[in-house]
C-alpha cells in the first residue's frame, strides 16, 4: 500500500529492546508536530526473544562484553515490561512538552510479524535501525546518527520522476514550512525542473552523507545502497516511499 | 590693703575696627592658607613627603578646627605632583577559579583590556558557534562519527555473517545482545531444540559458544574505539577553536605586547578556550536556549566560582583611571566598614544558594587610594568591627587581602573566593580626637610604629595685631566662599571679639571655625532681615543674642527660680558661714553661669573638714581634692602648735545634681573662715577661684560665664551698686564680658575684683584685714585670722578639758583595781 501525500493518518513508531527505536520516536514526534498528526507508539514483546531465553545454552552479553547471568524467560519478560513502562513515561512526557496526541500500547508476538501488521495499517511506520528485516515499504527510518533538525525537505528524484514521491515531498515541505530541495542523478529530471541539483551517481552516497538538517524523501529503488545500510550513514531521518 | 575693682577696659579686650585697615570685606583678600596651624601643617607635609614605612599620619585636634579639610587639601596639593596610580583588574585563574589573579596596568589600560576582552567575547560568541556549525566542521565531525560507527558495524557485520553461516542470528536483548539459533529463518524454540539430535544440539551449542566469545571480544573493544573517537573529535574541536580564535587573540596580543602579565593571561585564555571549548560552547548554548536569544544577548549571570560560558574570560576592572590622569589619588572614606575599606566579594542568590566568582570582586578604599593617600575618621574606623585590625594588617603586610568577617574569624568552612592580594603603597591619615591618639599610643602596641607622625591642630591663635589681621582675612575668605553679603570692619571686629570669647581668653582667638562660620551666616541672615546691604556689628550682635536666646531656656528657668526665691541666693546683706559660689553649666553647645549658696558649719571635733557633697556621693574627685586642699591650708595656717579640734561641714545648698571641679574651693574656704571667726561675709559679692595649700587663689575656667551669671541675678533683683564678683588674678587675661556688664562696671553699678590670695579675698568679703603673725607668732586679735585662731584655741582647750574629764571619769569608775588584795 502506498502512502499518499500526507495521506497517512498517523505515524506509528515500532519500539522494542533496541535503543535505535528512540531515534525513530524522536523523528516521528517532530514530524508529527509539524504535520499535526497523532503518534502511536507500539512496543513489541518479541516472543522470539522469550524463546531464546528459554534455551539452555544462550547468554545475554551486556554492552561492556560481560555475560549477564539470569537470561531466562521470566527475567526477560520482566525486563521487557520494565522497558515498556519507562518508554510509556518518556512518551507521556514528550507528548506533554510538544503537545502531541500520543498513544502507547504493547503487543506480544514475533517481531517480524508484528512489524508486517503495522506496515499494513495504512499509517507511516517509523522504525529505528532494523536488524533483521529488509525495509521494502513506506517508513520513516532514523539511524543512530540521524536527528530531525529544522531544515529543508530533500527529495531524491531517481531515474524516473515519481509524481507521488514528489507530491509527498512537497506536502512535507509545506507542512513543516521548510524549502524543498531536489537531488537527482537523472539528466532528464534535471532538464525538466530548474531547481533540481544534479548529482552524479558515484557522488550520491557522499552527497547524502552531507545532509545534516531536514529530512530525506526517497524511493528505495533510488537509493545508492540498501536502506538498512544507508540509514547508518545518514545524519537525517529518511522517509522511504 | 584692699584691691580696687578692675577697670572697665580690663573686662573686654575690644577689637578696633580702624586697626583692621579696611571699610568692609570687599576690600580684603581672603586668607588662602590654614590659619594658626603651622605645627600641624609642617607635620602633614613631612608625613606626606617622607618615603619610609610607618610614617602614616594621625591628625588630631578639637572639632571644628578644619582637620579634615586641611589634610585633604594639603595631601591633594602634594598628590598632584606624585606619579599617577595604576589600574588593577581581576581575571579568572582557569586552574584555580577560587583564586582570581590580579593584574596591574598603566592608567587607562585596564579599561582598554576590559573592553578588548568584552569585544573578544562577543566575537567568540559568534565566531566559534559559526566555526562549529560550519559545513567543514560538521563534515569533519560526522566523518569521525561515521568512521566509528562503520568500525563498529563492520565488526558486528562480520560477526553477523559468520553467525548466518552457522544459522545463528545476533539479536538485541533488553540489556545487550544474544545469539539465537535459527531454523528456516525463525528462532528455534526450546521444544524444537529438544527435538534435534544430540550431535546437532552439540554443534549449535559449540557454534553459539564460539560466536559468543567473538561477540564479547567485539563489545570489549567498543570503549577503546569510543575513546579514540572522542580523542579525534577533541583534536578537531581544538583545531577549529584555534582557527577561530587565532586572529582575534593575536590582535589582542599585539595590542598588549608591552604588558607581559597581560600577554601571559591572554595565552592562558587561548589555552583554556582550546581545551574547554566544548564545555563553554554548550554552556553558552544552554544559556541561550533557557533565556531566549534576546536575553542571551545581555551578559549572562554568573553561576559559580568556575564561571560558565564565555564570561570566564571577562575582565573585572577593580580600579581604573583615565589614561590622562595626573597625580596620585586622595581618597576620603566616610564609612570605613571592613568591606568598604579592604574591598569585598559580592554574592548572588541562585536557586537557594549564594554563588560568587571573580567578576563580583569589588574595590575598597585601600584599592582606590593605592599609590596615594587615604583619609579616615579615626573614631569611625575604630568602631567598625574588624576594620582597624584589617587596616593595620594591610599596612604592615603592604598588601590588600580581601576577606570577609567570617574568613577573618575562621568561621567558614565553605570554599570561598581568595583573590590574589594586591601590593599596597599608600599613606594613611587618621583624623580624630587627641584622646583617641593618646589611647592608641598607650594601649595599641602596633600603633606607634605605624603612625609615627602626629599633626596636632591647635584650637586657638595668638591675638595680637598680626593675628587679628590674619583672622580678619580668614573671615573675609569665609564670607566670599559662603557668598554672604560683605561685612563692615565693625562687624568683622565684633566677630573677632566673639572668637576671643569662644577661646575663653582675651588674648587668643578660637580656631574652632565652625561656630565662627555659623555666626557669619547668621549675621548675614540678620542683615538680610533688616534689608541691609552690608552686615554690620549690630547684625553680628543680634546673631549672638539670637543664639543665646535659642539656647537660653534652662538658664532663664534657673534665673527665675532664684528671682522667686525658690533657689535661695542673697545679693545683699551679710551672713556668717555663707557665701555665693559660682558654677558653669554646659548644655550642648551653650554654657552659662549660676550662683550657688555655699555654707559652712563648725563645732568641736577631731579636726575633720567634711565635704557633704562627697559624703552624699554627689562630689567628684576634683571637688574632693579642692576641699582637702583647703583643709590642708587651714591646718597649715592654724594648727602649728595646737591640735585642730574642729568639725566642719561644707555644702552647696540646694544642689542635687552633683558637683565637680575645684573652682569653688576659695569660696568654701571663705565660708569656713567666716564660720570659725563668726564674722559675716558680704552676700553682694560672689566668689570663684581654686586655692592651693598656701592660700594662693588659682585660675579657673568659664570665668566670663560665672561673672555674667551673678550679674544677671543681681540685675534681675536690682543692681545696688555694691555688687560684684571676686575672681582669681590669673583669670583677668581671660575676660571677654558682655557689653552690658562692662557698661555696668563703667557706671560703678557692678564690680569685678581680682584677688591673688585668700587674705585679699577675705578682706573684701568681711571688711576685716586677714592679719599677719607678729613676732610671737600670733595674729592680731581683731584680724580675721586672729578671730579664727582664737576660736580654734577655744575648741582645742575644750577638747582637752573633755579629754581630761573623760580620763578622770574612767579612773574613778575602776575602784577594785586600786584595792585588790596582795597575794
Amino acid at each position: 500500500m502506498s502512502v499518499t501525500a500526507i495521506g497517512f493518518q498517523r505515524i506509528v513508531v515500532a519500539l522494542d529492546t533496541a535503543p535505535e527505536g528512540l531515534y525513530a520516536l524522536e523523528a516521528a514526534a517532530m514530524l508529527a508536530s509539524g504535520l499535526d498528526r497523532p503518534v502511536e507508539a507500539v512496543f513489541i514483546e518479541d516472543t522470539d526473544l522469550l524463546s531464546l531465553a528459554a534455551l539452555p545454552f544462550t547468554w545475554e552479553t551486556s554492552m561492556s562484553g560481560r555475560r549477564n547471568p539470569g537470561f531466562e524467560p521470566r527475567r526477560v519478560e520482566l525486563e521487557l515490561r520494565s522497558r515498556a513502562r519507562r518508554l510509556r513515561q518518556q512518551i507521556e512526557r514528550m507528548a506533554l512538552s510538544r503537545r502531541l496526541s500520543v498513544s502507547f500500547r504493547v503487543v506480544r508476538g514475533r517481531r517480524t510479524e508484528e512489524l508486517r501488521r503495522l506496515r499494513q495499517s495504512g499509517n507511516l511506520l517509523a522504525l529505528g535501525l532494523a536488524d533483521m528485516i529488509e525495509i521494502d515499504s513506506p517508513a520513516l527510518l532514523a539511524g543512530p546518527g540521524s536527528r530531525l533538525r529544522p531544515g529543508p525537505v530533500v527529495l531524491l528524484a531517481g531515474q524516473a520522476a515519481d509524481a507521488e514521491t514528489r507530491a509527498l515531498a512537497e506536502a512535507l515541505a509545506r507542512a513543516t514550512e521548510q524549502p524543498l530541495q531536489i537531488l537527482s542523478t537523472s539528466m532528464a529530471v534535471a532538464a525538466d525542473t530548474q531547481e533540481v541539483e544534479r548529482v552524479p551517481i558515484v557522488d550520491l552516497p557522499g552527497r547524502l552523507q552531507l545532509l545534516h538538517r531536514g529530512l530525506l524523501v526517497a524511493r528505495a529503488a533510488d537509493l545508492p545502497m540498501p536502506p538498512s545500510r544507508l540509514i547508518r550513514r545518514l545524519s537525517v531521518p529518511l522517509v522511504l516511499v | 590693703m584692699r584691691r580696687p575693682p578692675l577697670a572697665p577696659d580690663r573686662l573686654n579686650t575690644r577689637c578696633d575696627p580702624q586697626s583692621l585697615g579696611f571699610a568692609d570685606t570687599r576690600a580684603v583678600e581672603g586668607y588662602d592658607g590654614v590659619l594658626g596651624q603651622e605645627r600641624a601643617l609642617e607635620a602633614i607635609r613631612f608625613a606626606a613627603d617622607i618615603a619610609h614605612e610607618g610614617y602614616n599620619l594621625f591628625v588630631m585636634g578639637p572639632p571644628g578646627t578644619g582637620k579634615h579639610s586641611t589634610v585633604e587639601r594639603l595631601l591633594g596639593e602634594r598628590a598632584a605632583g606624585d606619579p599617577p596610580p595604576r589600574d588593577w583588574v581581576y581575571v579568572n585563574d582557569f586552574d584555580q577559579p577560587s583564586r582570581p589573579n590580579a593584574l596591574s596596568l598603566p592608567p587607562g589600560r585596564g579599561h582598554d583590556l576590559r573592553e578588548a576582552m568584552a569585544g573578544l567575547i562577543e566575537d567568540l560568541r559568534t565566531a566559534i558557534p559559526a566555526a562549529f556549525e560550519s559545513e567543514e566542521s560538521q563534515n569533519r565531525r560526522q566523518a569521525i562519527e561515521q568512521e566509528f560507527r562503520e568500525h563498529q558495524e563492520e565488526a558486528f557485520e562480520r560477526l553477523r555473517r559468520r553467525a548466518e553461516e552457522k544459522h545463528i542470528a545476533l539479536v538485541r536483548t533488553p540489556n545487550g545482545f544474544a545469539l539465537a539459533p535459527l531454523r528456516q529463518g525463525k528462532v528455534v524454540t526450546p521444544d524444537e531444540f529438544k527435538a534435534l539430535d544430540q550431535a546437532e544440539q552439540r554443534r549449535i551449542q559449540a557454534d553459539s559458544e564460539e560466536l559468543q566469545s567473538e561477540l564479547e571480544a567485539i563489545l570489549k573493544q567498543i570503549p577503546r574505539w569510543d575513546r579514540e573517537r572522542r580523542e579525534a573529535l577533541r583534536k578537531v574541536n581544538e583545531e577549529l577553536t584555534a582557527d577561530a580564535v587565532g586572529v582575534p587573540m593575536e590582535e589582542l596580543r599585539q595590542r598588549f605586547a608591552d604588558l607581559p602579565e597581560v600577554v601571559e593571561h591572554l595565552e592562558a585564555v587561548r589555552r583554556d578556550l582550546v581545551e574547554n571549548f566544548h564545555r563553554i560552547f554548550f554552556a553558552e548554548r544552554a544559556s541561550q536556549q533557557q533565556q531566549g536569544l534576546a536575553e542571551a544577548m545581555a551578559p549572562p549571570a554568573v553561576s559559580s566560582n568556575d564561571v560558565g560560558g564565555f564570561n570566564r574570560y571577562q575582565v573585572n576592572l577593580l580600579v581604573g583611571y583615565p589614561a590622562e590622569v595626573a597625580g596620585a589619588p586622595v581618597v576620603y572614606e566616610d564609612n570605613p566598614t571592613l568591606g568598604n575599606l579592604i574591598g569585598r566579594v559580592e554574592q548572588i542568590a541562585m536557586m537557594g544558594a549564594l554563588v560568587t566568582d571573580f567578576s563580583l570582586i569589588r574595590a575598597g578604599a585601600l584599592h582606590r587610594a593605592n599609590g596615594g593617600y587615604l583619609v579616615l575618621d579615626a573614631e569611625k574606623v575604630l568602631t567598625q568591627p574588624f576594620a582597624w585590625d584589617a587596616l593595620k594588617r594591610a599596612l604592615k603586610a603592604r598588601r590588600i587581602v580581601i576577606e570577609n568577617a567570617w574568613q577573618i574569624m575562621s568561621m567558614t568552612s565553605t570554599v570561598a573566593l581568595e583573590p590574589e592580594p594586591i601590593p599596597l603603597d599608600l599613606k594613611v591619615a587618621l583624623v580624630g580626637d587627641p584622646l583617641i591618639y593618646y589611647l592608641l599610643s598607650a594601649y595599641d602596641r602596633q600603633f606607634p610604629a605605624m603612625f609615627k607622625v602626629a599633626a596636632d591642630f591647635d584650637d586657638r591663635l595668638g591675638r595680637d595685631h598680626d593675628g587679628e589681621a590674619r583672622f580678619a582675612r580668614l573671615i573675609a575668605g569665609m564670607i566670599a566662599q559662603e557668598e554672604l553679603r560683605p561685612f563692615t570692619a565693625a562687624a568683622v571686629a565684633r566677630v573677632i571679639e566673639q572668637a576671643a570669647r569662644l577661646a575663653d581668653d582675651a588674648e587668643k582667638l578660637s580656631l574652632r571655625l565652625e561656630p565662627v562660620l555659623d555666626l557669619l551666616r547668621e549675621a548675614d541672615w540678620q542683615a538680610r532681615q533688616a534689608g541691609a546691604e552690608l552686615a554690620d556689628a549690630a547684625h553680628v550682635q543680634a546673631a549672638i543674642d539670637a543664639q543665646i536666646r535659642r539656647a537660653d531656656r534652662i538658664r532663664e528657668r534657673a534665673q527665675e527660680a532664684i528671682a522667686r526665691d525658690i533657689l535661695l541666693i542673697d545679693t545683699q546683706g551679710t551672713a556668717i558661714g555663707q557665701v555665693n559660689g559660682l558654677s558653669v553649666l554646659q548644655l550642648g553647645g551653650f554654657a552659662f553661669g549660676k550662683p550657688s549658696r555655699l555654707t559652712a558649719r563648725v563645732h568641736l571635733g577631731a579636726g575633720r573638714v567634711v565635704d557633704i557633697e562627697r559624703e552624699a556621693k554627689l562630689g567628684g574627685a576634683l571637688h574632693t581634692k579642692g576641699v582637702l586642699i583647703l583643709a590642708g591650708y587651714l591646718a597649715g595656717l592654724f594648727a602649728r602648735d595646737l591640735p585642730l579640734s574642729l568639725h566642719a561641714t561644707l555644702v552647696f545648698e540646694q544642689s542635687y545634681g552633683g558637683v565637680e571641679g575645684d573652682s569653688a574651693a576659695s569660696a568654701e574656704l571663705y565660708a569656713l573662715l567666716s564660720a570659725l571667726a563668726e564674722v559675716p561675709l558680704r552676700q553682694d559679692l560672689a566668689v570663684t577661684g581654686s586655692v592651693n595649700q598656701h592660700g594662693e587663689v588659682q585660675a579657673i575656667g568659664g570665668v566670663n560665664e560665672k561673672i555674667e551669671g551673678f550679674f544677671d541675678v543681681c540685675a534681675t533683683k536690682g543692681l545696688t551698686g555694691t555688687q560684684g564678683v571676686l575672681i582669681p588674678k590669673a583669670n583677668v587675661q581671660h575676660l571677654m564680658l558682655r557689653p552690658e556688664v562692662v557698661e555696668a562696671v563703667a557706671e560703678e553699678r557692678f564690680a569685678i575684683y581680682a584677688v591673688r590670695s585668700v587674705a585679699e579675698g577675705i578682706a573684701l568679703l568681711t571688711g576685716l584685714e586677714a592679719g599677719e603673725r607678729d613676732a610671737d607668732g600670733r595674729f592680731p586679735p581683731d584680724s580675721l585670722f586672729g578671730k579664727v585662731e582664737a576660736r580654734l584655741r577655744t575648741f582645742a582647750r575644750a577638747r582637752k578639758a573633755f579629754a581630761q574629764e573623760a580620763a578622770e571619769a574612767a579612773e574613778t569608775e575602776r575602784p577594785e583595781d586600786a584595792e585588790a588584795p596582795k597575794p
